[in-house]
């Protein structure tokens, strides 16, 4: 059993996540399943509305060669009008004509078996009297799409609020239980061994102040008569003038020297976290994630050049970060607030100003930008002192906003207000954040984090590499790039399940090697391409992946050398989409084979500091 | 704040953003979905034109010579109550063709220029313009040129305002919302009554010389041992304070 019971702590985070998404998810199914939140019925009827336009518009064309004269058993090209029509709306599933007897005369279905009875049928009109009839299938696939997207909002949602309630339960268990617990745990056992003066008593907000009052209430008799005898030897000597009791009152006090009672009680204040502004600033950050690809596609349009304009976006934000990175090495320590305001003025403005962008070259700047503020930013508040105690809780706590709860809220936010009005949202946050980073307590700063945390293991730098590579190849790069470019909620979903994934892994027991995370995310990648696995099955993948890798690196997560092998890879994944605009090649798969050669170093890394236990641990 | 009033709060505040989240982003997702329809059904009626005034140009006349272009926008503004009127503008932006006969010749306004500008490629462009919708896409040559712009100009009320819905689908989901939070609410304060409790029970035991969590409970760790110590500790100096006295006696 360890003194802080963080076992224990992360059952109930888990259990408590559990069931508040259980509580949203029933909500939500209600909320969706009952009353007019269930609009299947009303987009179905405008579905129908666009068919029967259509049907309108084709019974205008028929109508006018039956005009001409042209019986209506002999209209020449139809079946080539109807593939036009169709291929130009994703709304039409079938299209035909029949004579006012009901017989067909011209029919055309995506399908052999296209169902043409509950066909909206639109007359054809000529001279006020009707000679036939168009029949327009309706494919409802703008309903199901919307029904689908409600239905993915909602498990990301229930996810999220799951996610968040988890990460947030942790952090109040870290601070209110688990550390007075260790402190107490340990306060007490100092007195096991006589050690009186140790004790500190347990915060008063914390739920463990009746047992930090049971511990005290034992001990203070033990002080005050400690206190008494001192008191009372004191005396005996203050008028023993000729020294003649001396030496038995010193017998008398013998018993006590193994005791230590010297410090009177003092009360604790309790310090939190200093970094947990990071969280909040690294998920308004992580926010962008599913916007960027897509917003950089869309500068270019349906056009190969589209791949160059994704890459780059991506890169330059990535770029940005090992910028950020090293701009905090030189500022950060010396003046830490004053980088983590700039900093996140700096994001805040660069993805604010994305509102009013049009074009490729400023976008990939504003992402350049973005970077480096951010990461200047989390860094001004990581470098304070006291920021990087609590690992490798709080490591696990910022991946999980940075990639699982960011980019779920950036989803859920855009699909509500638009992609540039959640640039613009984000922004804000970003502002805001600045303002709170200002208001904030100066803390001092510690060089601690930017100190060199070398493992000599080869596995924390390929590790982070290699998912970095999987994880943008598959989620910014294919499934916002690509797949669910304007899908958010679909987008949201996907990363809530990672986000679930990573979860389900920092939180088990197992540490496996840093290899077999990165090694899961690549498989995943690559069964991605073959598209033989759901696509949910691959983000979780992805997401456990994460995880398994970021349990394993625990404290090291912190560690710059990670960070910027991370931010490498995200460049690295960037340029491999680019340049797949010049030499056609499937990014995707490239990607995936790259994460597992950087597995491979991985393992190797892992091998050569099993051999050599002086490199096993930093 | 008491623990178990915390674990309310993060609870409840959670579950209130999420549910609050949930009933905007499914309303919003839903007059997505009618925008989605509107703009298909806009969009046939674009694609519509838009073909037939290319498959006139391929004749290889230029695009201010096609006559049957009036009649053909005539007939689609007659058959599409929602569309007001229907423009066809060369390269420049000058309308060379109008169902509002005094805009031909006119130069677009600013706003439809911008629009154009800043379109996302290969996609319509649209603008609210003077209370109508404006929507409108490219006319290609055959040799994938832009030969003009085919607008429509709409009644704006063929799309729904965003969040027109909202109210209404608050009010709808509002039963199942409170049911939802008042659901968060009772769960956590039982969850925070049941951890406070447990670390009171556990420290009445204690104080009562029990060991009650001592397999259960890690803050419980050190208190044995510091127990056992406490009472050596306190038979000693009670030890050494009588020794004392009697020193003290015998002055």
């Amino acid at each position: 059993m360890r003194a802080s019971g963080s076992r224990q702590s992360d059952v109930a985070a888990t259990l408590l996540g559990l069931l508040l998404a259980l509580v949203i998810g029933a909500t939500s199914a209600l909320v969706f399943a009952t009353g007019d939140m269930n609009e299947k019925g009303r987009l179905v009827r405008e579905s129908d509305t666009v068919a029967k336009s259509i049907g309108r518009s084709i019974a205008e064309v028929v109508a006018r060669a039956v005009k001409l004269g042209i019986p209506l058993a002999d209209l020449n090209g139809v079946d080539g009008y109807f593939s036009d029509v169709m291929a130009a709306n994703a709304e039409i599933d079938g299209l035909a004509i029949a004579d006012m007897s009901g017989t067909f005369l011209f029919e055309k279905g995506r399908s052999d078996d296209t169902d043409f009875r509950d066909a909206v049928l639109v007359v054809i009109p000529v001279d006020q009297k009707d000679v036939g009839r168009v029949l327009v299938v309706p494919s409802y696939q703008l309903a199901h799409d919307i029904h689908r997207r409600a239905i993915m909002i909602a498990i990301a949602v229930t996810l999220l609020s799951g996610l968040i309630a988890g990460v947030w339960v942790r952090l109040y268990r870290i601070e209110l239980i688990d550390l007075p617990r260790a402190r107490l745990v340990a306060s007490c056992r100092a007195v096991g061994r006589g050690g009186f003066d140790d004790y500190s008593p347990v915060p008063e907000e914390s739920p463990l102040r009746p047992l930090g009052r049971a511990a005290a209430r034992l001990i203070a008799p033990v002080r005050r008569h400690a206190r008494e005898a001192r008191a009372l030897a004191e005396e005996i000597r203050a008028i023993d003038v000729t020294g003649s009791f001396a030496s038995r009152v010193q017998e008398a006090m013998a018993p006590l020297a193994p005791f230590r009672f010297d410090r009177l009680e003092q009360p604790t204040r309790r310090i939190g976290w200093s970094g947990w502004l990071a969280l909040p600033i690294l998920a308004v950050g992580g926010a962008t994630l599913p916007l960027i690809a897509g917003f950089a596609a869309d500068r270019i349009g349906n056009d190969p050049l589209a791949s160059a304009a994704m890459g780059g976006g991506i890169a330059a934000s990535a770029l940005g970060a090992l910028i950020g990175l090293a701009l905090a090495r030189l500022i950060a320590v010396r003046v830490p607030r004053l980088a983590a305001v700039a900093g996140l003025l700096l994001a805040a403005g660069a993805t604010g100003v994305t509102f009013t962008i049009h074009e490729i070259v400023p976008f990939a700047l504003a992402q350049l930008g973005a970077g480096i503020g951010l990461w200047l930013a989390v860094w001004g508040v990581l470098v304070r002192e006291g920021a990087m105690a609590r690992r490798p809780w709080s490591g696990a706590l910022i991946l999980l906003c940075a990639l699982g709860i960011g980019p779920i809220l950036g989803g859920i936010t855009a699909e509500i207000v638009g992609r540039r009005y959640a640039f613009l949202t984000c922004a804000i946050a970003l502002a805001a954040l600045a303002l709170f980073a200002l208001l904030q307590a100066d803390r001092g700063s510690s060089r601690a984090g930017f100190g060199p945390r070398r493992t000599g293991n080869l596995a924390d730098l390929a590790a982070p590499m290699g998912i970095a590579i999987a994880l943008t190849a598959w989620f910014q790069i294919d499934l916002a790039g690509y797949q669910y470019r304007t899908d958010y909620a679909t987008l949201a979903f996907h990363f809530a399940v990672a986000g679930t994934g990573m979860a389900i892994a920092l939180l088990s027991s197992l540490r496996l090697s840093a290899a077999i995370g990165t090694a899961l995310t690549g498989l995943a990648v690559l069964i991605g391409v073959t598209g033989v696995a759901p696509g949910w099955a691959i983000s979780l993948a992805v997401g456990v992946g994460i995880g398994l890798v970021g349990a394993r690196l625990a404290s090291r997560v912190f560690s710059l050398s990670v960070v910027a092998a991370f931010a490498v890879g995200v460049v690295a994944a960037g340029i491999v989409e680019g340049l797949s605009y010049l030499v056609a090649y499937p990014a995707l798969l490239v990607c995936g084979v790259a994460a597992l050669v950087l597995t491979g170093v991985a393992g190797i890394g892992d091998l050569q500091s099993a051999r050599d236990p002086a490199r096993r641990r930093g | 704040m008491t623990a178990s009033r915390q674990i309310s709060v993060i609870l409840t505040v959670t579950a209130a953003v999420a549910l609050f989240l949930l009933v905007i982003a499914m309303t919003r997702v839903l007059e997505r979905g009618e925008v989605a329809l509107t703009e298909a059904r806009i969009g046939f009626v674009l694609s519509d034109l838009d073909q037939t005034i290319e498959r006139n140009l391929s004749l290889g006349l230029p695009l201010s010579e096609l006559q049957p272009i009036e009649r053909i926008l005539e007939r689609a503004v007659a058959s599409n109550e929602e569309v007001l009127a229907l423009e066809v503008l060369n390269p420049a932006g000058v309308a060379i063709y109008s169902t509002d006969r005094g805009a031909v010749g006119e130069p677009i306004p600013l706003e439809w220029q911008n629009a154009i500008d800043n379109r996302e490629g290969g996609r319509p462009w649209r603008v609210f313009y003077m209370s109508t919708l404006v929507v409108g896409t490219e006319i290609r040559n055959d040799f994938n040129q832009t030969a003009g712009w085919l607008v429509l100009i709409l009644d704006p009320r063929v799309l729904p305002t965003p969040g027109v819905r909202l109210p209404e689908t608050l009010v709808q989901s509002l039963p199942y919302v409170m049911a939802g939070l008042l659901a968060t609410l009772v769960l956590s304060v039982l969850i925070g009554i049941f951890v406070a409790r447990r670390f009171e029970r556990i420290a009445a035991d204690f104080a009562n010389g029990g060991d009650r969590g001592a397999k259960t409970e890690p803050a419980t760790l050190g208190l044995g041992p510091a127990r056992t110590t406490t009472a050596s500790a306190l038979a000693r100096i009670d030890t050494a304070v009588e020794t004392l006295r009697r020193i003290d006696s015998e002055f």
